[in-house]
This record gives structure tokens, C-alpha cells and sequence, in this order.
């Protein structure tokens, strides 16, 4: 069932929007233009994943001849770090980085003039 | 390539909130399995959890002796100019990621108690956790420290202050103090100065020292402790120094190997030199290494000794037969997604009655009760031991439970 959760207003690139919507928390975030909603338990040890940072991933560049070169950020994929241990999961899927096996909960969200709507 | 520095998040800019920095509000997630979990009739004890010493060092440097070691700490302003603890290098909050190290200095406390009893009890009450017992965090790189002096002055001073103002304040904290073994005459004399005071469970190495473990000039303090029935907790350290660690160069690296290779060096030493035979009532308990090491050593120490007994006259058993004898804190328990490698660490360390919970909070990698209460492979009984029963045992004390569990308990 689709639920209201909050205005699209309030939430932005870089920073989760945590809401309670029928007794769940969700964690609602904007990145590259699209919403994305998780619960916000975390699938470590149940932290509440959706208050960390966001980062963008990390690489690490090497020269031609295999040279350490520099680390940079990769800002194409965001990252919602969990506050408690750190595990960093991919904004637009919901992966874990360390294991893409491991998956937050995530739920549809649609947007209908200005209101995001989460499907429970 | 583009050298510009890429915008990217502050810890506050990402999370505002932090300037409203809450223990409570961070774990309440934790609350949460406490209360699914029932807990409220679980004793629950914490092996190795830490506080922030360097927030009180103005009232710690208060209690040393030396006038001029404690004016040149007080009069510098801060720990870190005046040479009095080693800086310890790596980012142990992974650049803010883990918020509660950033958020900590904004979090609100009441005059009294003193902070860091309510500091502790928030995470306490949070995770489920009735009675802690608490560590220094960066003084566990002071066996390090290059002068000796310092070094005792520093651990006489912090069990002072830990004595008076937290565990005769508080009955649901205590402590294994900090003992200076680099300097074994000073270490008796500590041994003889707090092994009375309320609150105190043992006495705490970190597992850094400058002579091994197994030096003579070690012996009468094993022999103290043992007669006094008291445990000897090794807790590790990294030691970017040390030479093999130093050919690390990230943080993971030398905290990942760091963490068990110096309690696989004491072990080692520990038991090719004896010393369970030499002090057989002497407890002991191997402090945040995690678990995997201990099959690891098991198994290889096992072997070599069944091909060079003749070694290692003093042993009448074999190595894994002491170690099984030993204790261990369960944190950073690694492998928790393979639940049958778990299992068999478990069975070879005899868990049940040789483990012992602990949370290490609130460093990055602590550990919730549930990583034990949920292992499908425990028995209720098992649970209750290592998440406190097996504690209350080494350490001989009474089981002290907190406010909530009571009050749910009449409830
Ligand atoms: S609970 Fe989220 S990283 Fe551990």
C-alpha cells in the first residue's frame, strides 16, 4: 500500500532523510535525480544505517606501469555509511560494497505533485 | 587529470544533528533488541569496553605524584603537547563515517554524575549491558611510551582517578587497572595499592611491552596475582612500530593483524615457557584479538610441539590443551556469516566456559549481546554464561543488574 512520507522538498542530494511511516523508519534519498527508500536497520548488526554520511565511493588509481598513484572520490556512486561500523551500501541498489549479495530493505517510492509516497 | 579536491561530506554537514549528539538516540536500535530479546532477565556482563580518559586528563594529572611531571602535564593545556601519552597515528572513525567519535564531544550530560558514568550508562542501558567493565582508550598505547617514568606515573594516576571518581561512585562499572609491567617493582607496588579497591576485578597489560612476557623479572608479579586469585588481562594493541607491522600502510592492514599478532606473541611465549605450569591457579584473559586466532595457534602450536616436545620441557599437555583452560573477550568476533567455522571455534575453545562477552564499545568495531544471544548453535545455558555468568566466575563478583531490567521485571 502506497504511504505518504514526505515532502520532496525536504529531502536532498547528499544527505538521507530519515521518516517514520506506519511504525517503520525510512530512510529516503536523492542522488542523480531518482528517490530511493530503505528500512533503516541495518543488515550488520541492525544499526540505523539511513542517519550516517553519505560518501561517495572511494577508488584507487594506478599509472600505466602499475604505479600507486592517487585515491579519488567517484561521486557517480553514493554511499549511505552506516554510523555504527561503517558498512557503506550503494545508494541506487541498496548493496552492501564489501558483499553486493548483502541487501538493505528497500521499498518503491513514487513521487505525485511534490509528495513522495513509499509502497509498504 | 583533475587534481581539484572533489567536495564531499563533513560529518556535520552530512548530519546536522550531530551538534545534538544523543548515545541513546544512536543506539536505540540496540534498545530495541534488548527489549525483543528479552534481556531483562539476562544477566549481562561487558568484558572490555572503553571510555575517552583523555576528556578527564585535567582531573587525572591532578593525582600524580611527581610535582613536576604533573605540572608539566597541567601547564601545556593539552595531553598531546605535553608528551605524556603516546599519539597513536590512524584514523580509528574512518574520517567521521563512524559518527559517535565526532559526536561524542557534543553530547549533553548532567553535572553528576560524573560524565563518564553517564556517558556509560547510556550505551549500557542502550545495548542491555548491566555491568561494565571499562578501559582507558588511548593510555593503552602508554606501555609504549619511551620513558619509564612516565609510564608509571601515568597508570598510578589514572587508576587513582578511575578509583575515586568512577568505581566507588558506581557499582555497575569496574575495571582491571591498568598495570605497568615494563617496570615490574612498580607493578607490584600497584598490584599492592588497588587490588583492594572497590571495583577493581584484575590487573591490565596491554599486550605491548618491551621485555617479552616470560622475563624472570616478571615472575613475582605473576606469583602476586595468582596468590591474590586475580586475573591477568592481556588486551592488544597495534603497534605501527612494531618492525613486521610496519610494513603496513593502511589502517585495516595493521589494526587487522596488529589486533591478534601481539596476543599470538605472548601466547606463544606464554606457553613454551610454562608458564601455565609455573602459575596453574594464575587466570588469564586474552582481550580483544577476536577469535579466529585461537584455532589458528591452536592447531599450529599443537603440531610443532608434537616434533619438538623436548623444546618445551615445562609443558606436560599439549598447547591447546592450556589454552582451552584460558579466557577469552568475544570481540571483534569475526566470521559471523559462516555460522559452522563459528561453531567450530566455539567447540575448540570450549566457549561456553571460557568466553566472555564484551562489547568494546564505542569503538568502530564493537559488538551487540546479539552477536552471541543470536548464534543458533548455543544453548540458553551456554548464552547465559558467556554473556555474563563466566565473567561474574573470573572475576569473582556479584551480579549487579541495571534499573531497567528491574523495574521491567516487576512489571
Ligand atoms: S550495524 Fe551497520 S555497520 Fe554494523
Amino acid at each position: 500500500m502506497q504511504k505518504f512520507a514526505l515532502d520532496a522538498k525536504d529531502v536532498v542530494e547528499g544527505k538521507t532523510s530519515v521518516v517514520e511511516v506506519s511504525g517503520t523508519e525510512i530512510g529516503i534519498a536523492l542522488h542523480q535525480g531518482k528517490y530511493y527508500a530503505y528500512h533503516n536497520i541495518c543488515p550488520h548488526q541492525g544499526g540505523p544505517v539511513c542517519e550516517g554520511m553519505q560518501m561517495p565511493r572511494v577508488t584507487g588509481e594506478f599509472t600505466d606501469s602499475g604505479s600507486f598513484d592517487r585515491h579519488n572520490f567517484d561521486t557517480s556512486e553514493m554511499h549511505l555509511v552506516c554510523p555504527w561500523h561503517g558498512w557503506e551500501f550503494d545508494v541506487s541498489t541498496g548493496e552492501a560494497i564489501g558483499d553486493r549479495s548483502i541487501k538493505l530493505k528497500s521499498f518503491p517510492v513514487s513521487q505525485r505533485d511534490g509528495k513522495l509516497y513509499v509502497e509498504l | 587529470m583533475d587534481r581539484r579536491q572533489t567536495a564531499v561530506n563533513t560529518p556535520a554537514q552530512a548530519d546536522p544533528s550531530l551538534a545534538e549528539f544523543d548515545t541513546t538516540k544512536l543506539l536505540r536500535n540496540a534498545s530495541r533488541q534488548a527489549q525483543d530479546r528479552n534481556y531483562k532477565d539476562f544477566f549481562i556482563c561487558d568484558v572490555d569496553s572503553h571510555h575517552y580518559e583523555t576528556e578527564a586528563m585535567g582531573e587525572i594529572l591532578e593525582y600524580i605524584d611527581d610535582p613536576v611531571l604533573r605540572h608539566l602535564g597541567l601547564s601545556s593545556g593539552n595531553v598531546g603537547r605535553s608528551g605524556l601519552l603516546a599519539q597513536p597515528i590512524g584514523s580509528q572513525d574512518m574520517a567521521g563515517r563512524v559518527n559517535r567519535y565526532p559526536g561524542r564531544k557534543f553530547e549533553k550530560t548532567p553535572e553528576k554524575p560524573h560524565r563518564d558514568i553517564t556517558m556509560a550508562h547510556r550505551w549500557m542501558d542502550s545495548l542491555g549491558v548491566d555491568l561494565a567493565c571499562l578501559f582507558p582508550t588511548p593510555m593503552l598505547l602508554l606501555s609504549t611510551h619511551p620513558q619509564p617514568d612516565v609510564e608509571v606515573a601515568m597508570a598510578r594516576a589514572y587508576n587513582r582517578w578511575l578509583c575515586e571518581r568512577i568505581l566507588e561512585e558506581d557499582p555497575r562499572i569496574c575495571s582491571m587497572v591498568y598495570l605497568p609491567l615494563n617496570e615490574p617493582e612498580a607493578a607490584l607496588s600497584v598490584i599492592e595499592e588497588f587490588h583492594h579497591r572497590k571495583g577493581v576485578t584484575g590487573f591490565l597489560v596491554t599486550s605491548n611491552q618491551k621485555r617479552p612476557i616470560h622475563d624472570n623479572v616478571n615472575m613475582p608479579v605473576f606469583a602476586r596475582l595468582e596468590e591474590l586469585g586475580m586475573p591477568l588481562g592481556l588486551h592488544a594493541i597495534y603497534n605501527w612500530a612494531d618492525q613486521s607491522l610496519a610494513q603496513t600502510n593502511k589502517f585495516i592492514s595493521v589494526h587487522a593483524l596488529g589486533f591478534t599478532f601481539c596476543n599470538i606473541i605472548h601466547m606463544t611465549n606464554w606457553l613454551m615457557n610454562g608458564m601455565p605450569e609455573r602459575f596453574p591457579k594464575l587466570k588469564t584473559i586474552w582481550i580483544e584479538s577476536g577469535l579466529a586466532w585461537i584455532p589458528f595457534l591452536m592447531q599450529r602450536l599443537d603440531n610443532e610441539y608434537m616434533m619438538r616436545t623436548s623444546e618445551a620441557p615445562l609443558l606436560k599437555r599439549k598447547p591447546s590443551d592450556y589454552m582451552r583452560e584460558m579466557f577469552y573477550t568475544s570481540q571483534p568476533m569475526e566470521m559471523v556469516n559462516n555460522a559452522e567455522a563459528l561453531e567450530l571455534t566455539f567447540k575448540m575453545i570450549d566457549a561456553e566456559n571460557q568466553l566472555m562477552y564484551s562489547s568494546d564499545y564505542p569503538h568502530w568495531d564493537m559488538d551487540l549481546p546479539s552477536t552471541i544471544y543470536d548464534l543458533p548453535f548455543l544453548s540458553e545455558t551456554a548464552k547465559r554464561k558467556i554473556l555474563g555468568e563466566n565473567a561474574l566466575k573470573v572475576f569473582g563478583v556479584e551480579p549487579v543488574m541495571s534499573d531497567w531490567k528491574l523495574k521491567a521485571q516487576k512489571a
